[in-house]
């Protein structure tokens, strides 16, 4: 099936088989920020934006999202450089994997609030998980990116 | 883990995606596929067609003008996120922020919630406290199933072969009404959840309904207990004789997530609870 996507401002048009997953679609377009960790919906490190919403890509076909505007960790925007940088201040990352999806889920939560409290960013990210950091310079870095 | 090939349409119009429903044996729908993408991916089910019925108009939104209306395509983030509902009907709001997580949310629907069937999904215990109707449509029309009578046992429900859920209507929302959910980790499957609808007159409990999930193969109503809190004065005396026949009145599975005894004193505390919440609203 023919499915349209625009990743990060870029239009694409790919051929995939109903069956194929978005997070696959996605690392197969040269995103490679997506990453499946758990590939069980659990683990959030394919989080990325589809049309505003925070999503598991793991856990749609792609063909469900045809036509979506889709937003990865490699965009580049001033929110996302902003998040990166205080990621980066606070050593929010240890190993990296669970990185992007936190970036994401994130970047998801300041475009709709400027100024969360730390209740509200440890709710809001409670859907990507992280094995190394213990989660505290994480949420540090959200509150105060 | 990859699904199983199959064939997909996205259905133009409700009747288009029943009629395709009804003739094709192998065929489902697919709403936020939070739920059933992942059954493909274990290989729990393979059907030869997806009818993708995200798309359809009409079958979304939340409409709080009269009886709250909420369409099946709306999303549990939908549903949180709605100021007037929540100002209308707190539990629901309340509940739909306590499944899952932010993603899932995004994406997952009611009608898939209700449809799927799971026996510890949220939304079946706090619409039976509410009393709900489920509205559905079909090869032989539409027509509206009490939420009582909807879950008929676990992934088993009153949907006939080609009948799809179009939304769900709550004539009545008592401001006094709570949801408690007591799960092993933030945003999983509920151990234990109990549902209170509390109506009071001049101190005495005029209207209870309770249901719980977590203490049957399915969703329970909480008949015993309720008919304890007939026109008894509001106190915690009351609560706890409720609780206690709550507790009486079931016989909870023993699995490795939860013995039954557990369960039961889980049913108790909750129970007391969420009276005890809905009563301070
Ligand atoms: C990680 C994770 C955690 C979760 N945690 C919870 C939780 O704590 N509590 C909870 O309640 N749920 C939880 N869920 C399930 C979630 O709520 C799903 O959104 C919901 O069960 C299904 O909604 P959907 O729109 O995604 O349905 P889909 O996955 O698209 O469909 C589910 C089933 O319903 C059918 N269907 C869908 N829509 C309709 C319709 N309108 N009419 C008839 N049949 C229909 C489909 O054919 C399919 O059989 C979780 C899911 C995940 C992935
Ligand atoms: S890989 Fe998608 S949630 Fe873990
Ligand atoms: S930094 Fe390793 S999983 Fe988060």
């Amino acid at each position: 099936m023919r499915v349209g996507l625009r990743v990060n401002g870029t239009f694409h048009e790919v051929d995939v088989e109903p069956r194929a997953l978005l997070v696959h679609v996605l690392r197969g377009l040269g995103y490679r920020s997506v990453r499946v960790g758990c590939d069980t919906a659990t683990c959030g490190a394919c989080t990325v934006l589809i049309d505003g919403r925070p999503a598991k890509s793991c856990n749609l076909l792609a063909v469900q999202v045809d036509g979506a505007e889709i937003v990865t960790a490699e965009h580049a925007d001033g929110l996302l450089e902003r998040l990166r940088k205080s990621f980066n201040a606070h050593h929010a990352a240890q190993c990296g994997y669970c990185t992007s999806g936190m970036l994401m889920a994130a970047y998801a939560l300041l475009s709709r609030r400027e100024r969360p409290s730390e209740d509200e960013v440890r709710e809001h990210m409670a859907g990507v998980l992280c094995r190394c950091t213990g989660y505290q310079n994480i949420v540090r870095a959200v509150v105060e990116a | 883990m990859f699904p199983p090939e199959l064939d997909y349409v996205r259905a133009r119009s409700l009747d288009e995606a029943i009629g395709v429903l009804a003739s094709r044996e192998d065929a489902v729908p697919i709403a936020g596929g939070q739920s059933l993408v992942p059954l493909l991916k274990l290989r729990a089910v393979s059907p030869g067609l997806l009818v993708d019925i995200r798309g359809l108009k009409g079958l979304g939104g939340v409409d709080v003008g009269g009886p709250i209306r909420i369409g099946a395509l709306a999303t549990h983030g939908d549903i949180e996120g709605h100021a007037e509902l929540r100002a209308r009907c707190p539990v629901m709001a309340e509940a739909a922020s306590k499944i899952a997580d932010v993603q899932v949310r995004s994406f997952g629907t009611v009608g898939g919630s209700l449809a799927h069937a799971d026996p510890l999904a949220d939304w079946p215990p706090v619409l039976m406290a509410l009393d709900a109707e489920v509205h559905v449509h079909g090869p032989s029309g539409s027509r509206a199933i009490p939420m009582g009578d909807f879950v008929r046992g676990p992934y088993t429900t009153a949907l006939e072969r080609g009948e799809l859920v179009t939304g769900i209507v709550v004539r009545d929302c008592p401001r006094g009404a709570a949801y408690l959910k007591y799960a092993y980790r933030h945003g999983d499957f509920a151990v234990v959840a109990v549902a209170a609808a509390l109506r009071a007159d001049g101190g005495h409990v005029s209207e209870a309904r309770l249901a719980a999930i977590g203490v049957a193969d399915r969703p329970l109503r909480l008949g015993q207990a309720e008919a304890r809190l007939a026109g008894v004065p509001v106190s915690e005396d009351a609560f706890a004789d409720a609780a206690e026949a709550a507790a009486r009145s079931v016989s909870p599975p023993d699995d490795h997530r939860a013995s039954s005894g557990y369960r039961r004193a889980l049913l108790a505390t909750l129970v007391k609870r969420a009276l005890r919440a809905a009563a301070g609203r």
